[in-house]
């Protein structure tokens, strides 16, 4: 009960509606629901790898079993804090959009849940989401990873120092161009 | 002295295989199967099980319509993106027959084939 109440207090704070008998609000509800509980939602729905990718059988029994509060998500007052910064960050990053979550969601559940490294789960996801057009697979990567693996102060160091002779380079070159 | 093999449980599984339809066992039809069972009233669409079985589109599209002649499986036509795209599910004969095939083959597997014992 608790699960479907923060489920549908984050669709109803994303104003997201589904139509529970669409198979793409499906996909939405299956995919936004995996990505904002591995982001810290405190949901605990059992998602395992199916043919689909990650899926949770119970969720999708919950949603017709519970249709009309799926289908108009109402205020629950069950999320804290934390928890609407949540919802409020994934709105912020991602698109309702299928293929983009489809792709996140299967690239955060081989790091997350299966623990591979970030090389090894992106090449899963390119297998088995190779459908899902290049360049809609590279959005929806990146977008998993600012959602969810947002880069350390360490890491952004290393970068900056990484980048630093290309940035002054570029930096030149503009300002050549500019005279 | 260690007998395994050929005792009277494994006669009695012998004889009730032919109580399963011997046209479900080709890999990719058991594949097909067990993917849709576990993904119950919502299945799959034909892309998502080309891309995880990873079979040509000859050998999937002819055992989805075998299964589906079985009455295993439905179609459906589904829009994602704007695409119209064909969706499978399994029918409730198909999860009866899976879940006697599964139960079968554990059992099978289980009685006949202790891969650990000496020859």
């Amino acid at each position: 009960m608790l699960n479907r109440d923060k489920v549908i207090e984050s669709f109803h704070q994303l104003g997201f509606a589904p139509r529970v008998e669409a198979f793409e609000d499906r996909i939405l509800i299956q995919k936004c629901v995996l990505l904002l509980q591995l982001g810290g939602l405190g949901t605990t729905y059992p998602y395992r790898l199916h043919i689909r990718g990650p899926y949770c059988v119970e969720l999708n029994r919950e949603a017709f079993a519970h249709r009309a509060e799926f289908e108009a998500p109402g205020q629950r007052d069950v999320l804290d804090e934390k928890e609407r910064a949540i919802v409020a960050a994934f709105g912020e990053t991602f698109e309702l959009r299928p293929n983009q979550l489809e792709v996140a969601a299967t690239y955060a559940y081989f790091v997350s849940c299966d623990g591979l490294d970030p090389v090894e789960a992106h090449r899963r996801t390119r297998k088995l989401k190779s459908f899902v057009p290049a360049a809609q697979q590279a959005l929806g990567i990146s977008r998993a990873k600012r959602f969810l693996y947002p880069p350390t102060e360490e890491e952004m160091r290393e970068m900056k120092d990484e980048f630093a002779l290309w940035q002054s380079a570029s930096l030149r070159s503009a300002g050549r161009d500019h005279e | 002295m260690h007998c395994n093999g050929l005792d009277g449980d494994l006669l009695a599984l012998l004889a009730e295989s032919h109580g399963l339809n011997a046209r479900v066992f080709s890999l990719l039809r058991l594949q097909l199967l067990q993917g849709l069972a576990s993904l119950g009233p919502d299945g799959a669409t034909y892309r998502e099980l080309k891309a995880a079985l990873e079979v040509s589109d000859g050998a999937l599209y002819a055992n989805l319509l075998a299964l589906i002649a079985m009455g295993y499986l439905e179609s459906e036509t589904v829009s994602v993106e704007n695409k119209e795209l064909e969706s499978y599910r399994i029918t409730t004969a198909g999860s009866q027959e899976w879940e006697r095939v599964r139960d079968w083959l554990c059992r099978f597997c289980e009685c006949g084939g202790d891969r650990h014992a000496e020859p």
